[in-house]
């Protein structure tokens, strides 16, 4: 009897995902201002020589698509990444390489970022850092912001 | 004389009402009514005679005629035929070993009992029947236990279950027997009742009765109908239930080892400095 105690109780504690928390982190907050969607990307590497890949993948994403991730969001309004908005679990063991994408509402891809980290029990968070990319300075060309803040974006809907 | 009248008016006084009380009189044949009136009246003479008559009578049930040996045992041994008193009580121990006198009866007359009961704690087993039904000769099969010697006759009456009368056959006494029925090789059940019968035709031990028969057979499943084996008894159920469990199990600790190591993962949005 005690014994399927403990294995219920296993089971109902284990039905939750052990959460690690990814940090995307925006150079300034201008440029989160201006970016409108984002995506959360998980690629597999290999542990001994792939833990370079991140400028490889950068460039793949940039040229020819996001290819085959091994998880993956999809283009979500940038407010929802804030405060855990975005989740999604079974994170395969090992490293791996975390892309978040940033575009505006043209499609146009303004920020990306990748980081190579492990998700484990007990990790520390994985950081991404953003920077603008080569079409970022084209594509915000001309527009005039008009949300002062973060806050006032993701909870007035200015732009 | 005078021995024998305070002998038996102590009786009168302790043991006669409650032996009088135990002997199931009422519907007795008449000659044992009237052994239980002598006994009343302390009367042991007129016991020993009655009783006698009675058992030589025939047609005794089984608590008649421990009481039968029962009366003829006092009555003997009130009138010190000691060794006579002892055969009757090993008779009658032999029918019903457990059986008790009455403790009111007289110490002095209880001897020729005690003596019997220890004999027969030296020896093993005890009157019974065993009946089996054996279909390949149409037949029910009857052991007799009998350590007391004095079976002379077992009366086999059968029916096939739903008939309404019962084929009675008698046999000579012996270990084992074949009562042939016809039919019983193909029924489902066979409702029966056996007795043991003494020399003078009394019975000593009955299995089942007219009015409640054994019955041997297949047996009905409670619910069930049909007679036949219940799904808890089919071993091939148990193989399935073993498997389920053991998938179960296995589920059940591959969902707790996968659970224990997912990990998830959950944003969270900063801002740096250029």
């Amino acid at each position: 009897m005690r014994a399927w105690l403990i294995v219920i109780a296993s089971l109902v504690g284990g039905c939750g995902l052990t959460p690690v928390e990814v940090d995307v982190t925006f150079p300034r907050e201008e440029n989160f201002l201006y970016a409108d969607f984002g995506q959360l990307l998980v690629y597999p590497v290999d542990p001994a020589e792939g833990l370079g890949d991140c400028p490889d993948l950068l460039d793949q994403v940039e040229s020819t698509g996001i290819g085959m991730p091994v998880l993956s969001t999809d283009r979500l309004p940038i407010c929802d990444f804030r405060s855990g908005g975005v989740s999604f679990g079974d994170v395969p063991p090992g490293p791996h390489a975390y892309l978040m994408l940033a575009y505006d509402d043209a499609d146009n891809l303004l920020l990306d970022g990748c980081t190579i980290a492990e998700a484990y029990e007990g990790a520390p968070a994985v950081e991404v850092r953003l920077f603008p990319t080569s079409d970022y300075a084209g594509a915000i060309a001309g527009r005039t912001l008009t949300c002062g803040n973060a806050n006032d974006k993701c909870t007035a809907g200015c732009r | 004389m005078k021995t024998r009248l305070i002998i038996g008016l102590a009786l009168w006084l302790t043991a006669g009402t409650a032996l009088a009380q135990g002997s199931g009189a009422s519907g007795a044949p008449s000659h044992l009514r009237a052994a239980e009136e002598a006994y009343l009246n302390v009367e042991f003479e007129e016991v020993r005679d009655h009783a006698l008559e009675a058992l030589r009578g025939g047609g005794l049930t089984p608590a008649q005629l421990v009481r039968t040996y029962e009366l003829l045992g006092v009555a003997n041994s009130a009138l010190h035929e000691t060794d006579t008193a002892r055969d009757y009580f090993v008779r009658m121990l032999g029918i019903d070993p457990d059986h008790e006198l009455d403790a009111s009866v007289n110490p002095e007359m209880r001897d020729p009992f005690l003596e019997a009961r220890g004999l027969w704690a030296a020896r093993a087993g005890r009157l019974r029947i065993e009946v089996g039904l054996d279909r390949p000769n149409s037949a029910l099969r009857v052991q007799v236990i009998d350590p007391t010697d004095m079976a002379t006759r077992i009366r086999v009456a059968a029916r096939l279950e739903g008939d309404a009368e019962f084929v009675t056959q008698e046999y000579e006494a012996t270990v084992e027997l074949t009562a042939a029925v016809t039919g019983a090789g193909s029924a489902d059940r066979v409702e029966y009742y056996v007795e043991i019968l003494d020399m003078h035709g009394n019975v000593m031990l009955g299995e089942g009765s007219a009015f409640d028969p054994r019955v041997v057979g297949r047996m009905r499943v409670e619910g069930g109908g049909g007679g036949g084996v219940t799904i808890f008894e089919e071993p091939v159920f148990w193989i399935i239930v073993a498997a389920v469990a053991a998938v179960a199990v296995g589920v059940t600790v591959g969902v707790v080892v996968d659970q224990r190591s997912r990990i998830g993962i959950q944003t969270g949005i900063s801002f740096g400095v250029d």
